[in-house]
């Protein structure tokens, strides 16, 4: 299994009361809390952060893209890619994601993918995601046409990458002339793409195609659901499509903290993993699945999973579903193990830094999971692989 | 005198006969051509090069926006800016600049230049520009909008980051219900707004304007123009009732400081002719398509830049101020006269050239750090301009 340090760049002096004014710390939480100079300080620990990463022996760092809030300060996450760029040399950097379909001119990322891919050696990794709901208010962008202008996006983007250019691009919702994207990605024939959801069928039926074999992550999800959509993507590959999926096809995305004891863990992840799900996550509803940005489907099946999202989480609760891994090294090891075997997770993302968590934590975390768990969590998986050959 | 190293980021690797196949190294030149290898390691090699700037003391440097070219590899300045953030420590980087019109969502960029300005604790300059006529081609965007997006886009992206979000903009071009930047930018209002053009009234109206007073920025022309468009802009603020600042003044040119006159013009030759020849060539319809120019601007254009369509030579493009090259005695000498005459406020060279290779282009800045740079740095003063002169000017010119 491999290991990727995932960062979600925090705005970690965020008002814990903010709550008692604003519905959200998304979209409505103004901008007027975001100090400048708290936020200097914040994107340099953070990259600091991500840059250990690589030291400590980690195989990738991802980044990502939300829009408008305090969760996470990345808008871009083609910013900090090309940060870390040329400050790694080995680590693949994931973008995980991009909204691809969510702007008009998709075609600027596909040439910043391919710009930071030929400046990394082929070191990127590009993740497309259709944003999340509150991401639509954000871009003025109607959720209604999410499926088709992430399809039709993703089919442009890929198309600028593979073939030569100049061609014409005429699509439902995109219409270019001169399609001949300069420069091209250093990868051929395209930096691996990965999708990140929540779960979903039609996203794994998606990734899963034969034609595309693309890595789906399912994130921060209880371990059942982990397990669940895992499984519906090798069931697709297998009984839909005719070939077994291998574990490099599938990932999961997950809030970890290692403590020198089970209990001193607990005691200190605690307050930030319930800020991080209790008010960093809150959103209300319409925010996050405004009408038309799922099917009835998927709804249903989200709602049933993610449902519990919207209610208070204690730490026990978020540990005991599995949401978030956290313990002693012996014990975040035996939970990986565990969760590799019952669920064949081919690559795992941890985020250490939760939230309100200061650097020192995060750092120390980090470290235990290094030295103490990352060694055996990467033979987890090789095995078997090994003995069914 | 600040002095800021320029780079375009070239595909060096060009074949330089590429125009007896294609009639532009822009937008119809297929990307088959563009090696990923080469890529990587031009990129690499440039990056190195900006960086190199920072410990030659150089106060700025600067990346800009190009799309579909072999002329610059960056369509996204931001990518580079962002790359540069924490590999230097002490200099601007100016983005020269963003197309943020030519967009249907600038407030994406408004965000990135908001993160790299926290990023950098202050230290990014955002110009804004049209983007050249090619742009609309590889984007997709109407030519006859240019104007009204470029200044809309703007507004949005002020308000963005000095007005507490979420705020409703409803534009012409643009519509937000919910406009609530973060982060918002380190540099209080914002970053300083730098406007490079090739010379318009319309800019230099707007950009001088009390309420902007941003950096006007005249790239890669005759000296005669840099004199024409400074002068211009003085005259402007003076009509508004101020007297422009130096700070509000640069001027962007290749330059080349060789050992002596006569090395420097051969070592120069082959990649600023290539430069001027071959990059930089396009189809009138590609630089200037329908609707992208007012006519008056057009018509002056036309008669002051129509000689880029014609084959240059270094000794041509020397004569005219093009471009600096020469000893570092020549070249201090030039920046002396030059700024003696339009009192500018920053110098812009862009050092590697074209094909020009590493270790000429890294000469060329050590020579000009060493011997030309604490002069021009020395350098004051406002210029020979003086109310009502530039007016006459640039009336006989139009």
């Amino acid at each position: 299994m491999k290991c990727f340090l995932f960062h979600l760049m925090p705005y970690a002096c965020l008002d814990l009361d903010y709550d008692k004014k604003y519905k959200a710390s998304w979209v409505v939480y103004p901008n007027s809390n975001f100090d400048p100079k708290a936020g200097f300080e914040l994107y340099n620990t953070y990259l600091d952060e991500l840059e250990m990463g690589e030291e400590l022996g980690f195989d990738g760092l991802c980044v990502n893209e939300h829009h408008q809030n305090a969760y996470g300060l990345m808008p871009s996450p083609i910013v900090p890619a090309a940060a870390l760029a040329r400050r790694t040399s080995k680590a693949k950097i994931a973008v995980l994601g991009n909204a691809f379909g969510l702007r008009e001119h998709p075609l600027t990322l596909a040439e910043e993918h391919a710009m930071l891919d030929c400046i990394t050696g082929g070191r990127l990794i590009s993740g497309m995601v259709r944003g999340i709901g509150a991401e639509y208010y954000s871009m003025g962008a109607n959720p209604a046409f999410s499926h088709e202008r992430f399809h039709e996006a993703h089919d442009l983007v890929i198309r600028a990458w593979t073939d030569e250019g100049p061609f014409a691009f005429e699509g439902k919702h995109y219409h270019f002339e001169y399609v001949n994207v300069w420069p091209r990605p250093y990868q051929n024939p395209h930096p691996p793409i990965w999708c990140p959801s929540q779960g979903s069928l039609e996203t794994i039926e998606w990734a899963a195609r034969p034609d595309h074999k693309y890595t789906y992550l399912q994130t921060y999800s209880p371990f059942e659901a982990v397990k669940k959509f895992l499984h519906m993507y090798r069931d697709v590959a297998r009984d839909q499509y005719g070939y077994e999926a291998t574990d490099s096809q599938v990932g999961w995305a997950a809030p970890i903290y290692v403590g020198e004891t089970d209990e001193k863990a607990m005691e200190e992840a605690r307050p930030h993993a319930e800020a991080f799900f209790n008010k960093f996550l809150r959103m209300t509803p319409e925010m996050l699945l405004p009408p038309g940005y799922l099917s009835l489907r998927s709804y249903k099946n989200v709602m049933k999973h993610k449902g519990g999202l919207s209610k208070v989480r204690s730490m026990e609760e978020l540990v005991e579903t599995g949401i978030v891994i956290c313990g002693s090294p012996d014990t975040v090891r035996n939970r990986l193990e565990y969760c590799q075997r019952e669920a064949g997770v081919g690559t795992f993302l941890g985020m250490f830094q939760i939230a309100s968590m200061p650097h020192d934590m995060t750092v120390a975390s980090m470290k235990r999971f290094a030295e103490e768990v990352m060694p055996a969590v990467k033979q987890f998986g090789e095995q078997e692989s090994v003995a069914a050959e | 005198m600040k002095v800021f190293l320029f780079h375009l980021m070239p595909y060096a690797y060009i074949d330089t006969d590429y125009d007896k196949d294609y009639d532009s190294c822009w937008v119809t030149y297929p990307n088959s051509n563009f090696d990923p290898e080469k890529g990587h390691e031009l990129y690499n090699r440039y990056l190195d090069e900006i960086e190199y700037a920072e410990e030659l003391g150089f106060d700025g440097v600067c990346v800009n926006e190009h799309h579909q070219n072999a002329y610059g590899l960056m369509p996204s300045p931001v990518v580079m800016a962002a790359a540069l953030a924490r590999q230097t420590e002490r200099v601007k980087i100016a983005i020269l600049g963003n197309a943020f019109g030519i967009r249907d969502h600038p407030m994406t960029l408004a965000e990135e230049h908001a993160m790299i300005d926290c990023i950098t604790g202050g230290r990014l300059i955002s110009g804004m520009v049209r983007g050249l006529g090619c742009e609309y081609f590889s984007l997709g965007s109407n030519p006859a909008f240019s104007h009204e997006r470029f200044h809309e886009a703007h507004d949005l992206v002020i308000r963005a980051w000095t007005e507490e979000g979420p705020f409703a903009f409803e534009g012409k071009h643009y519509h937000f219900e919910y406009v609530n930047t973060w982060p918002r930018p380190f540099q209080q209002p914002h970053p300083p707004i730098w406007v490079p053009s090739q010379g318009s009234q319309e800019t230099i109206d707007w950009a001088s304007h009390p309420d902007r007073k941003y950096t006007y920025l005249q790239t890669y022309s005759p000296f005669q123009n840099v004199i024409r468009f400074h002068n211009a802009y003085r005259q402007r603020a003076h009509d508004y009732g101020y007297a422009a600042t130096s700070e509000q003044l640069g001027w962007a040119a290749p330059i080349y400081v060789g050992e002596t006159d006569a090395q420097a013009v051969d070592e120069v030759r082959p990649h600023v002719e290539t430069f001027f020849n071959k990059l930089l060539r396009y189809p009138p319809e590609m630089l200037l398509p329908p609707g992208y120019m007012s006519v008056s601007s057009y018509k002056r254009i036309l008669k002051t830049k129509s000689s880029l369509v014609s084959t240059h030579t270094v000794e041509s493009l020397i004569e005219r101020g093009v471009i600096i090259v020469g000893s570092p005695d020549t070249v201090r000498k030039r920046l002396e006269e030059c700024h003696a005459e339009v009192g500018l406020g920053y110098f812009l060279g862009m050092f590697q050239i074209a094909t020009m290779p590493t270790d000429l282009a890294r000469r060329s800045m050590d020579r000009f750090a060493r011997e030309v740079m604490p002069a021009a740095m020395a350098l004051e003063g406002a210029g020979r301009w003086e109310p009502g002169k530039a007016l006459a000017e640039t009336a006989s010119a139009g």
